[in-house]
């Protein structure tokens, strides 16, 4: 048997399409040899046109162990984006693409690690952290874990079937416009972080994922917390 | 591989839109830089990896090489208005390098790279983060020869190719902003080909 390298792209069919929110889809995807990642990994997604032309972008894994053979990419909608604006518009089930992966070494989580936890999430920036708690839960692990998650509205919140009861996750809004929402709304702000470390029985080790203005303001206020710059990992999209 | 997505055409996939505003399509590869070419040999090669990461270190050309390689066949585009369609590059992620380093510090926004002549690049971090960039050491299945930045040399394809800094040394990640030798020189700090950012405003 042949084996492939993470740097080797593989025809993946398009298996189920889920709709998570008005502008973010979970696809399920088939790979003739199916790839193993560890929670917060990406993978790259390449689209080819008539001409040859390629492009190609880097998504992070929602699925997990449980969900294999099939690896699940929870992709959000960027307006005028050049493969998303395609893969919203025209990728059917049946369809193609080229997937290769796992990437990234560093924004990752395994049962191994048993220090505390405090995932910080800006907008579809909560993929990842969706794969770290969901491999966290699926391991029984009894490490200390927190996602402190940041939408936009009621109707923006990714993976809520998970996240809504979850004692292990606290959900802001920074726009308020639905009536039906009774937790916090806001920006993240040093209250909020200031409320979710206490939780902790030790300095949590923080990670952070979101658009890069996201990241940086929390990591700023991470630090003003006193959290030491070595217990902040983050990763950010432009 | 053969899959072609129909109907996907982003911004090359139509041969009539497929150049940057200003620029022409050549099938040679042009060589431009303001220093005469060096030769560097591999054996006093290094490549550092430092600023805001983790564990700043310093590779030499054999522990380089074993790292695992990555692949990207794109356009170039040189602000000397001249563009090249689907070269086929070979190198090492910057994300694998950065890891290779112990991982980013939370203050890390910008690259600053340069080269073993002094010559030096500004870039926001994350245009060369998720496998967007590399540190090149083939190009169309052939090694870089010298005049066009060999052994190794900083690839940013989706920026006017200035920013792919020839004969790269070193990799030093910052929380702020410190222009790089063109960019000082009149050139765009930022520097996308589609947006035809080719000079700073001041000129």
């Amino acid at each position: 048997m042949t084996s492939i390298s993470n740097n080797d792209w593989q025809a993946a069919v398009v298996e189920k399409i889920l709709e998570e929110t008005p502008n973010v889809k979970t696809y399920s995807f088939m790979l003739p040899e199916p790839a193993h990642h560890v929670a917060g990994q990406h993978y790259e997604l390449q689209l080819t046109a008539g001409n040859g032309y390629q492009a190609a972008r880097p998504y992070s894994a929602s699925s997990t162990a449980d969900d294999m053979p099939l690896l699940n990419l929870t992709i959000q909608h960027v307006p005028d984006g050049e493969v998303t604006t395609y893969l919203a518009n025209n990728l059917e089930v049946g369809d193609s693409v080229e997937i290769r992966g796992p990437f990234g070494k560093f924004f990752t989580w395994t049962e191994e690690n048993t220090q505390p936890i405090l995932l910080i999430a800006g907008g579809s920036g909560v993929v990842p952290m969706h794969s770290i708690l969901a491999s966290h839960r699926a391991a029984d692990a009894t490490s200390e874990m927190q996602l402190i998650y940041s939408a936009r509205t009621f109707k923006d919140i990714i993976f809520k079937d998970d996240f809504l009861n979850s004692p292990n996750v606290t959900i802001t809004l920074t726009q308020d416009d639905s009536g039906e929402w009774d937790g916090a709304t806001g920006r993240v702000d040093a209250e909020l972080f200031a409320k979710t470390i206490k939780k902790f029985s030790t300095t949590p080790l923080c990670y952070v994922c979101g658009m890069n203005s996201f990241v940086s303001a929390t990591t700023d206020i991470l630090q003003e917390l006193g959290i030491p710059v070595e217990n902040i990992k983050t990763e950010r999209f432009g | 591989m053969s899959i072609v997505n129909k109907d996907f055409i982003g911004k090359g996939g139509d041969n009539s839109r497929r150049l940057p505003p200003g620029q022409t399509q050549v099938t040679s590869w042009p060589v431009l830089s303001y220093e005469p070419t060096p030769h560097i040999d591999t054996e006093k090669w290094s490549l550092t990896i430092d600023g805001e990461v983790n564990s700043p270190i310093t590779i030499d050309w054999e522990t380089f090489n074993n790292l695992s390689k990555t692949q990207l066949k794109t356009d170039i585009h040189c602000v000397t208005r001249w563009s090249k369609f689907d070269m086929p590059w070979e190198g090492v992620s910057i994300e694998d390098l950065i890891s290779l380093a112990g991982g980013l510090k939370p203050d890390a926004n910008f690259l600053l790279a340069k080269s073993f002549g002094g010559y030096t690049t500004n870039l926001p971090i994350w245009d060369v983060l998720g496998s967007r960039a590399m540190v090149a050491t083939h190009a169309d299945g052939e090694p870089l020869t010298d005049e066009h930045g060999g052994p190794a040399r900083l690839f940013v394809p989706h920026l006017y190719f200035w920013k792919s800094a020839k004969w790269i040394s070193q990799l030093t990640f910052s929380k702020t902003d410190k222009s790089g030798f063109w960019e000082v020189n009149g050139y765009h700090n930022y520097g996308d080909p589609w947006k035809e950012e080719r000079y700073s405003d001041e000129y």
